[in-house]
């Protein structure tokens, strides 16, 4: 894998690993919210390296994080780039191990943030849970 | 204080005052007495007595009309105005009001005036019968309802412990009775020691059972999920068929309906038991039920349920969205309601090619998006919320 020094992740086959909470699964639908950063990320939206593996990253997030989760989803570095957005290595910044970032913060409206995680949610819904408990 | 204290009126005035109430035509014999009524009139602070009176009146005259009519819960509409008392004069050396039954102008048919009559004549004579049984025992008979009961002590509120009302038929053979200081304390004190008298209640559930039988139904409230027994109106067939159409088979899969009747029980304590239920209807229907059900589990999130530092819906947002429960479940396709990290709220489906989205902000502006997944055209306006703009939206797309 390679990066950039501004962090950015350049390995565009690197699957992110994203966690899915309850209330955002209704129906074992994936919502997109699911997708997108809230105002306390700072338009950030958080993720595992993918050398974590979907179990580790569950389990961090359950049992060390203690939070909730359906499972673990994935979405690569190149279909972020495709949404036209950049995935980031902030583990230092965020000071939590293999942490990365989709950074959502070039997108203005409400809207575009919709679409754009509607795009990532449906790549990772695509590619199925990675895994679930 | 013993009666032996209080004025007695002596047999020539009580005979004067039958004479001159029975040419009168008076409705009652009804007289004040004390040091205060010697002097011609009546004291202008004594009048309520009339209406309290009429009141108590009014009370025993609907339970004897009921008494008379077994299964009716309810006198005939009008009855209780058709007892129109009115005050024509005040006499005697103590105050005599002068009072004479009224017959309505307007709104009481002759077969009604007819069949009424006599029931407030007997209210008359039983209100006597009441105040010397409890002058006699000093105790409450229990044939006096709580609503009879409170009625009766109203009457003499004004009075000084020394003064009394004689009471009873304007005929000259008819018994008289006293209402002293001490029947009005025994009267007190009973209410004092009883619960709280009937009240209106209106609750929101499911009904759960029916029985055709005793015409009653089990009620689990929406709020508290206890079980309220419920009695129907025992007249009111078609409200009775209507419960058991809302009924639910499961204990769970029925409308919310809202319930009115009465409770004998006291606000402060669980209502397990209502009575002269009269009013039904549907809140939620069973589709409406599974949207506002998600609604609220939604609005219990705590802070901080998705990650460090997010916020929850808040209960008064889910309101706002529950206006329009019913236009999400009339879609007809799946609509997700899921709620953000910014406390937000929001409603997400797929029509056509076309995935809609509107979100509720926790400052109460309303966000629609609609997101064309094949040709990725967005459409999107944001204002403050208004449940019509949303209903609009979620029937037709439209934005505006």
């Amino acid at each position: 894998m390679s990066m950039p020094d501004d962090g950015r992740l350049t390995d565009l086959e690197e699957t992110l690993l994203r966690q899915v909470h309850p209330t955002q699964f209704p129906g074992g639908v994936v919502s997109k919210e699911a997708f997108i950063p809230t105002e306390t990320d700072k338009g950030l939206l958080s993720t595992l390296r993918e050398a974590v593996g979907p179990q580790e990253a569950h389990r961090r997030w359950t049992q060390d994080a203690k939070k909730e989760s359906v499972g673990t989803y994935g979405i690569t570095v190149a279909e972020v780039e495709d949404a036209g957005l950049l995935a980031l290595d902030d583990a230092a910044a965020t000071r939590t191990p293999d942490h990365a970032s989709v950074d959502f913060n070039g997108l203005t409206t409400g809207g575009q943030r919709k679409k754009v995680a509607r795009q990532l949610r449906d790549r990772a819904t695509s590619r199925g849970c990675l895994y679930a408990p | 204080m013993s009666d032996d204290d209080e004025p007695s009126p002596t047999p020539t005035d009580v005979e004067q005052a039958q004479a001159d109430d029975a040419a009168a035509g008076s409705f009652a014999f009804f007289s004040l007495e004390g040091d205060r009524f010697n002097a011609p009139g009546m004291p202008a602070d004594t009048a309520r007595e009339i209406g309290a009176y009429r009141e108590a009146l009014v009370e025993i005259a609907k339970e004897l009309w009921k008494q008379a009519n077994p299964g009716r819960l309810r006198v005939p509409g009008g009855f209780e105005a058709a007892f129109d008392l009115r005050l024509t004069n005040v006499t005697g050396g103590s105050s005599r009001p002068q009072m004479i039954l009224n017959r309505p102008a307007r709104g009481v048919s002759d077969e009604e005036w007819a069949d009424w009559v006599p029931f407030f004549e007997q209210a008359r004579d039983t209100a006597t019968q009441d105040v010397q049984e409890v002058s006699r025992t000093e105790a409450v008979p229990p044939r006096i309802t709580p609503k009879v009961r409170t009625a009766l002590g109203k009457v003499g509120a004004t009075l000084l412990p020394t003064e009394r009302i004689t009471l009873g038929s304007p005929s000259a053979q008819a018994p008289r009775a006293q209402l002293t200081a001490r029947v009005r304390e025994v009267l007190r004190r009973v209410d004092e020691a009883l619960p709280p008298a009937v009240r209106d209640v209106t609750l929101v559930g499911v009904v759960t059972e029916y029985n055709s039988l005793t015409r009653s139904f089990d009620l689990v409230r929406d709020d508290t999920g206890k079980k309220v027994k419920c009695i129907v109106d025992n007249f009111d067939a078609e409200l009775a068929e209507r419960v058991r159409s809302h009924m639910s088979v499961d204990g769970v899969t029925a409308p919310d309906v809202r319930v009115e009747g009465q409770t004998l029980e006291p606000e402060d304590q669980q209502i397990r038991q209502i009575h002269n239920v009269h009013h039904l209807e549907v809140v939620w229907t069973v589709a409406e039920k599974v949207v506002v059900h998600r609604i609220r589990e939604l609005a219990k999130l705590k802070p901080g349920w998705l990650a460090p530092g997010t916020d929850a819906p808040s209960p008064e947002l889910a309101q706002l969205l529950e206006q329009v429960a019913g236009d999400i479940s009339a879609l007809g396709i799946p609509v997700s309601i899921v709620p953000t990290g910014a406390g937000s709220l929001v409603l997400e489906w797929r029509a056509g090619d076309v995935e809609y989205t509107a979100e509720l902000a926790a400052d109460r502006s309303l966000l629609l998006v609609a997101d064309n997944v094949v040709t990725d055209d967005l459409a999107e306006r944001e204002s403050p919320f208004d449940p019509d703009v949303l209903r609009r939206f979620l029937r037709t797309g439209a934005m505006q």
